[in-house]
C-alpha cells in the first residue's frame, strides 16, 4: 500500500541524491566547458573531500569539547572544499597539459591521475572505509506523518539549493561569470576580445575543486569514505553527463535529478538492476539525443 | 570531341533560392561527353551553388538535371558518384597519413568495389596497383608516389586532390577553383595538366575559376554567371567581345 | 625506379612479427627454468597481446577508442564458463570458438548502432554497455556464480585429456598453444591491414569526409573493424579465463578495458606490433607493481609519464635508439600477394 509519507520520503531522497550529484556534475561540466577537457579524476576530488572530513577533520575536532551541531554541519565541508581547491590548484598544470591533447589522451592521462589519487587515499587513510557520522546523527530526525526523516539531508538540500542559486547568479549576473560562459562558448573569440582566458581556466579548475570537495564533505556524514568511491561516482557522473549534456549548467541539474530519480526508484523496486537501468537509460539518451537533455551549450 | 558527341549533362531551368537570395535563377545548358567548360563570374554569382546542385549536395527548388539521359535531380550524392559525377573542393582534402600512392589506390579500391568480398585480405590487387601507377604518371606524381601529402608542394597537393577524384574515373569531373592558393607560377602548369588529362581520357569537366589569365589561356568554352543566371556561354573570343561581361568582370580582373 | 619512402609503421614488415614470435618461443623455456613465476606472466602477456591486437584494429587503424572492450573479454570468459557449467564442455578449442562466437553475436547486435558515434560518445557508449553486462554478471549470481564466478579446471587441449598431462607439461603446451594462436591471429591481422580493407580503414580514420566522398561506406567499414576487434578480444577472453582457471565479473569490469587501452598506448597504437609489445611489457610491469601496496600509484604515474615522454609508445623509443630506417622499394612491390618486402 502506497503511503503518502513514503512518496514524500522518496522525493526527498531524490532531491538529496541530486544535490550531491549536482556538486560533482557542475564542476565536471565547468571544466569541460572552459577547457574542453574530460577529467576522469574529478570524482577523486569528491572522494578527497569525503576523506578529509571523515578521516582527518572530524578526528581532530573530536578532541575538542562538544561543538555545536551547526558548526559541525557547516565548517568541515567548507574546510574540505577549500583544501580540495588547493589540491586542484596543485594539479592544474597537469590538467592544462592534458587539455591540449587529443580526447583519447585526455581520458588516459586523467585516468592515470585517478589511480594515483586512489592510492593516496589508501596511503593516508587506509583501506578500510572511514566513517564519521556525528553531524548526521546529531542533526536528528523530524517526523513525517508516521515516519521519520533525517534533518541532515534537509540541511544539505538547503545548502546545495543555495549554491545552485549562487552559482547561477555568478554565471549570469556577474562580469566574471559572463567571462566563464563566453569562454565556454568560444575561447578564441573571448581571448581575442582581450579577456585573460588562462585566468578563467584556472578559476574553473579551482571552483570545480571547491564544489567537489564540498560535495564530498557534505556527503560523508550520511555515508562513508571508501576506496573505489571515486570510480563508483565517476560512473554516475558519466551517466549524468550523457543525460544532461556535456558542458551545461542546466544539464548538470537535469542530469543529476534524473539519475538520482532513477537510482532511488530502482533501489526501491528492483535493486539488482540499478546499474543496468542507469546504463540503459544513458544508452537510450545517447542514441536519441546525443547532446543530452540540457541542450548543447546551455549555460 | 566533336559536336556529334552525345549530350552528357543537361541542366533545365534550375532554380534555387536561399531566403530572398536567388542563387540559381533559371540555369540551363548542355554539356557533351568529353567537353570542358569553365564557369566564371563574380562572387555570389551562383557558381559553387551550381556545382553543389549537380553533385547532389543541394536540392534545387525547381528544374531538372539530366545525366546520361537519366533524371538525377532526386538522386543522392553517393548515387551520383557511382554514376560518374565527381567533384573536388576548394580546400585540399586528401589523406594525410596515406602515401600519395595509397591515396590514389583508395579511390580505385572504392571504385572497383574491392571491399565487396570478405576475403579481401587475400585477393590479388595487381590491376589496381597498375592503374594507380598509371594515374600517378599521368599527373606527374609518380616520382613522389611514396611521399606523404604534407611533404608535397601546394601545387602537387592540389594535383593529388584532383587525382584522387579522377581515380574514380568519372564521366564528369567538377573542380572548384583548382588553382586557388597556388603560386602563380604553378597555376598555369596545373591548369594545363588538368586539361591535358581530361582531353586524353575524354572526361568532361566543369571548372570554376577566378584567375582570368588561366581561364582565357586554357578554356575553349566559358560560361559566365551573374546573379544566378547564365549571362554568356561561348568561346573566349565571344566572351572577350561581350561588353556586359567586361563590366561585370572588371571587378574580377582587379580582384 | 627506386624510391626512398618513409616507413609507415602501421604496415609493418611481416618479418618483425616472425622475429617477435620466435623470441617469445625461445624465451619461454628459459623463463620457466630460471625465472619461475614469470612464466605465468609471460603467458598472460601473450593472451593480452591477442586482445590488444584486436583492440588496435579499431583504435589505431580505424580511429575508434573504446573504453568498453572488457565487454568482449567477459563474453569470452563467460562463454567458456557457461559451456563448462551448463554443457559440460571440457575442450579448449570449443571454449575459444564459443568466446569468438559469443563476441561476434553481441558485436553484431550492437555494432551497427554503436559505430555511428565517434570519439567520446563511442568511448562512453562502449563503457556503458560493458558495465551493463558486468552488472548482470554480478547480480544474476545464480546463473553466473556472482562475484565468486565459475571455476574452470584445466580443459582438454588439442584433444588430449587434461588429466593425462602433468602440470608442467600442460603449462608448456598451453603456452605454445597461445603463442601459436597469437602467431596465426597476428598473421591474419597483418594480411588484413595490408589489404584494401586496411587502406580503407586508415582512410576513414584519416579523413572521414573525403573517404565518404570517394564512395566508402563509413559505417560499414567501422562495423567490420568493430566485429574483427570483438572476435579477437573474445578469443583472448576465453584464454584468460582458462589460464586463470576462473571467470569472475572482474574480467568484464572497466578496469580490464582500461588495461587494454594502456597496453596499446604503451607499445604504440601507431605500430602494428605496438599492442603486442605493449601487452607483454605491461603484464610484467603490472606484476612488479602489484607486489607493492601502492601499485595503482605506480601504474598511474607510469601512464602519465608515458604520455608525456613517449606519446607514440615504446616502439618509437626503440626506433630512436636503433635509428630511423628508410626503405627503398618500387611501387610494384607494394602489397604484393605473399607480402614480404625486402
Amino acid at each position: 500500500m502506497v503511503v503518502f509519507e513514503d512518496i514524500l520520503i522518496r522525493i526527498l531522497n531524490i532531491f538529496y541524491g541530486a544535490s550531491i550529484f549536482f556538486l560533482i556534475a557542475v564542476g565536471l561540466n565547468l571544466i569541460y566547458g572552459v577547457m574542453k577537457l574530460v577529467n576522469l579524476a574529478h570524482t577523486a576530488l569528491f572522494a578527497f573531500g569525503a576523506y578529509i572530513v571523515a578521516g582527518t577533520l572530524m578526528k581532530i575536532l573530536a578532541g575538542f569539547v562538544e561543538l555545536p551541531v551547526g558548526f559541525l554541519i557547516v565548517i568541515p565541508p567548507i574546510a574540505a572544499g577549500l583544501t580540495v581547491l588547493a589540491v586542484s590548484g596543485a594539479i592544474s598544470p597537469l590538467l592544462t597539459y592534458a587539455a591540449r591533447k587529443s580526447e583519447d589522451v585526455q581520458l588516459i592521462l586523467t585516468f592515470g591521475l585517478l589511480l594515483i589519487f586512489e592510492d593516496m587515499f589508501r596511503g593516508l587513510w587506509g583501506p578500510v572505509p572511514v566513517v564519521s557520522n556525528e553531524a548526521y546523527m546529531r542533526s536528528g530526525m523530524f517526523s513525517l506523518g508516521g515516519s521519520q526523516y533525517p534533518l541532515y539531508n534537509i540541511y544539505v538540500m538547503i545548502f546545495v539549493g543555495g549554491m545552485v542559486i549562487a552559482l547561477w547568479l555568478f554565471l549570469h549576473k556577474t562580469r566574471v561569470g559572463m567571462l566563464f560562459r563566453a569562454t565556454s562558448m568560444d575561447i578564441e573569440m573571448t581571448s581575442a576580445l582581450g579577456a585573460d582566458v588562462r585566468k578563467v581556466i584556472i578559476g574553473a579548475i579551482l571552483i570545480a575543486g571547491l564544489l567537489a570537495g564540498l560535495g564530498g564533505g557534505l556527503y560523508v556524514p550520511a555515508a562513508s569514505a571508501t576506496l573505489g568511491m571515486s570510480i563508483e561516482y565517476l560512473v554516475y557522473a558519466f551517466v549524468i553527463i550523457v543525460i544532461g549534456g556535456l558542458g551545461s549548467f542546466v544539464g548538470s541539474l537535469i542530469g543529476s535529478f534524473i539519475v538520482s530519480a532513477l537510482r532511488t526508484l530502482s533501489l526501491a523496486f528492483f535493486p539488482e538492476l540499478e546499474l543496468a537501468l542507469l546504463y540503459v537509460v544513458a544508452i537510450a539518451i545517447l542514441l536519441i539525443k546525443p547532446e543530452g537533455l540540457g541542450g548543447g551549450k546551455g549555460w | 570531341m566533336s559536336s556529334d558527341s552525345p549530350v552528357l549533362l543537361e541542366l533545365r531551368d534550375l532554380r534555387k533560392s536561399f531566403g530572398n537570395v536567388r542563387a540559381l535563377d533559371g540555369v540551363s545548358f548542355r554539356l557533351r561527353k568529353g567537353e570542358k567548360i569553365t564557369i566564371i563570374g563574380p562572387n555570389g554569382a551562383g557558381k559553387t551553388t551550381l556545382v553543389n546542385a549537380i553533385s547532389g549536395y543541394l536540392r534545387p527548388d525547381s528544374g531538372s538535371i539530366i545525366f546520361n539521359g537519366i533524371d538525377i535531380t532526386r538522386k543522392s550524392p553517393v548515387e551520383r558518384v557511382k554514376m560518374g559525377i565527381v567533384r573536388s573542393f576548394q580546400l585540399v582534402s586528401v589523406f594525410n597519413n596515406l602515401t600519395v600512392f595509397e591515396n590514389i589506390l583508395a579511390s580505385i579500391i572504392s571504385r572497383k568495389d574491392l571491399l565487396r568480398k570478405p576475403i579481401t585480405p587475400f585477393i590479388n590487387i595487381e590491376d589496381a596497383i597498375n592503374e594507380a601507377e598509371e594515374i600517378l604518371t599521368l599527373f606527374g606524381l609518380d616520382s613522389k608516389s611514396h611521399l606523404y601529402p604534407l611533404d608535397l608542394s601546394q601545387g602537387d597537393r592540389k594535383l593529388l586532390d584532383i587525382a584522387v577524384a579522377f581515380a574514380l574515373r568519372p564521366f564528369l569531373l567538377m573542380l572548384d577553383e583548382p588553382t586557388s592558393g597556388v603560386a602563380t607560377k604553378e597555376k598555369h602548369s596545373i591548369m594545363a595538366k588538368i586539361y591535358e588529362i581530361l582531353d586524353k581520357t575524354g572526361t568532361a569537366g566543369i571548372v570554376i575559376e577566378h584567375d582570368m589569365d588561366v581561364v582565357f589561356k586554357h578554356s575553349k568554352r566559358i560560361v559566365v554567371m551573374h546573379q544566378g543566371k547564365v549571362l554568356v556561354d561561348g568561346d573566349p573570343e565571344e566572351i572577350r567581345k561581350n561588353d556586359s561581361v567586361k563590366q561585370i568582370l572588371m571587378g574580377e580582373i582587379y580582384a | 625506379m627506386v624510391i626512398v619512402i618513409k616507413r609507415n609503421p602501421l604496415i609493418e614488415e611481416i618479418s618483425y612479427l616472425y622475429i617477435i614470435i620466435a623470441i617469445l618461443a625461445l624465451a619461454y623455456p628459459l623463463v620457466f627454468s630460471f625465472l619461475r613465476g614469470w612464466d605465468t606472466i609471460l603467458t598472460y602477456g601473450i593472451i593480452w597481446a591477442i586482445a590488444a591486437l584486436g583492440f588496435n584494429i579499431l583504435y589505431g587503424y580505424t580511429g575508434l577508442l573504446s573504453f568498453g572492450h572488457a565487454l568482449f573479454l567477459g563474453l569470452g570468459g563467460y562463454a567458456a564458463g557457461f559451456m563448462l557449467k551448463y554443457l559440460g564442455v571440457r575442450d579448449l578449442e570449443l571454449y575459444i570458438l564459443g568466446g569468438a562466437v559469443a563476441s561476434l553475436v553481441i558485436a553484431l547486435a550492437i555494432g551497427s548502432v554503436v559505430v555511428r558515434y565517434t570519439r567520446i560518445f563511442f568511448a562512453i557508449l562502449m563503457l556503458a554497455i560493458a558495465q551493463v553486462f558486468w552488472s548482470l554478471y554480478y547480480k544474476f549470481y545464480w546463473i553466473t556464480g556472482g562475484s565468486d564466478g565459475i571455476k574452470i579446471p584445466r580443459p582438454n587441449i588439442l584433444g588430449i585429456p587434461s588429466g593425462s598431462l602433468d602440470a608442467i607439461t600442460y603449462q608448456y603446451i598451453f603456452y605454445y598453444y597461445s603463442l601459436a594462436l597469437l602467431f596465426i591471429l597476428g598473421y591474419i591481422m597483418w594480411r588484413i591491414v595490408n589489404s584494401p580493407l586496411g587502406i580503407a580503414l586508415r582512410a576513414v580514420k584519416d579523413n572521414e569526409t573525403r573517404a565518404s566522398f570517394i564512395g566508402f561506406s563509413i559505417t560499414k567499414l567501422r562495423l567490420y573493424a568493430f566485429l574483427l576487434s570483438a572476435v579477437y578480444v573474445g578469443i583472448a577472453g576465453s584464454l584468460l579465463a582458462v589460464h586463470s582457471r576462473i571467470i569472475t565479473p572482474e574480467q568484464a569490469f572497466w578496469t580490464s578495458s582500461g588495461k587494454i587501452v594502456f597496453m596499446t598506448i604503451l607499445g604504440g597504437s601507431g605500430y602494428f606490433l605496438g599492442p603486442i609489445i605493449g601487452a607483454i611489457i605491461y603484464n610484467f610491469i603490472e606484476s612488479i607493481a602489484m607486489k607493492y601496496v601502492y601499485w595503482q600509484l605506480i601504474m598511474g604515474s607510469i601512464i602519465i609519464a608515458i604520455i608525456a615522454v613517449m606519446p607514440k609508445g615504446l616502439i618509437s623509443v626503440i626506433e630512436k635508439i636503433i635509428g630511423y630506417r628508410e626503405i627503398k622499394i618500387q611501387p610494384k612491390q607494394y602489397m604484393q600477394k605473399g607480402g614480404d618486402r625486402s
